[in-house]
């Protein structure tokens, strides 16, 4: 009987093992594409861009539901992408103020909805790419860019 | 006698179970990431706002489970930053999911980069004249 007991133990600790892992809520708020607009407007007042940079944020489709905070991380994800462009041509020619500038926003990037509201792969891609680029290795920025960039 | 030998034996099976399962979770590149949202009633898409990445090795696959008696439709792309389509589907040719009650499918969005990150938008027919949300729930593979 105890034998048995200890099997069900394990048994119910492996799966609680096996089923975490983050997932989106099922009951989100759903706006419309005049909500992602607004949301877009304030975000591009607050979201820090690179010196010079400009981004062009989108509403893709006027009929579509979008899931509330698109429009913040629409921004945040272009702002993030300029920035590591900013970043990687600075390293490229030396500038190392423009460096610091943005290993100082990247600092913040952890704070962003857009990092907060992913899942862990995304975080974790993000981490690995503002760390090693913190100690000189740009290399897994590039790749982000390429990868992922093409468009912002 | 007979019962503990009985127990004995499932407590082995059982050890030997996890180790495999244990040994499979650090080895295997592929790992399973839960989807879950609301969609339109309407049939139009709806665009979601949590990024996933993988980082090489295999590719997004999503399996799907959505309600009993919904026997509606479910389509997907997925998009990046600037909110184009990504891969092999657009919103006009999107990654289609014929769901009838509980059915389970497996579906391939196609390789991709390294350190390549997407987002989903999701659309569901069945209804065109229902207002309102409805839940779905998914599994990704990368």
């Amino acid at each position: 009987m105890r034998v048995r007991r200890l099997a069900l133990v394990l048994l119910a600790a492996n799966l609680i093992a096996a089923c975490g892992g983050p997932s989106a809520s099922s009951d989100m708020e759903v706006v419309g594409a005049n909500a992602v607009r607004a949301e877009i407007a304030a975000a591009l007042k607050e979201v820090p861009l690179p010196p010079g940079a400009t981004i062009n944020p989108i509403v893709p489709d006027e009929n579509a539901g979008y899931e509330a905070g698109f429009g913040r991380q629409a921004v945040e994800g272009l702002a993030m992408c300029a920035w590591f462009r900013y970043w990687l041509d600075a390293l490229a020619s030396d500038r190392t103020e423009d460096v610091a500038r943005a290993t100082e926003t990247a600092n913040k990037m952890s704070t962003w909805a857009i990092y907060v509201g992913a899942d862990q792969s995304y975080r974790d891609v993000i981490d690995n790419v503002i760390t090693n680029a913190k100690l000189g290795d740009p290399s897994a920025m590039s790749t982000f860019v390429s990868a992922n960039c093409r468009t912002a | 006698m007979r019962h503990l030998r009985r127990s004995r034996r499932l407590l082995a099976g059982l050890a030997a179970a996890i180790m495999i399962l244990s040994f499979a979770g650090t080895t295997l590149a592929v790992t399973n990431h839960n989807v879950n949202g609301s969609v339109n009633k309407n049939g139009s898409w709806t665009y979601y706002n949590t990024s996933r990445c993988y980082t090489g090795g295999s590719y997004p696959q999503l399996s799907l489970s959505t309600w009993a008696g919904d026997n509606a439709n479910m389509y997907f792309f997925i998009r990046d930053a600037n909110n184009n389509p990504l891969g092999n589907y657009t919103e006009q040719a999107p990654l289609a999911f014929p769901i009838q009650n509980h059915d389970h499918v497996y579906r391939s969005f196609g390789t991709f980069f390294d350190a390549f990150c997407f987002k989903f938008a999701a659309r569901k027919d069945g209804f065109p004249f229902a207002s309102g949300t409805e839940g779905w729930t998914g599994v990704t593979q990368y």
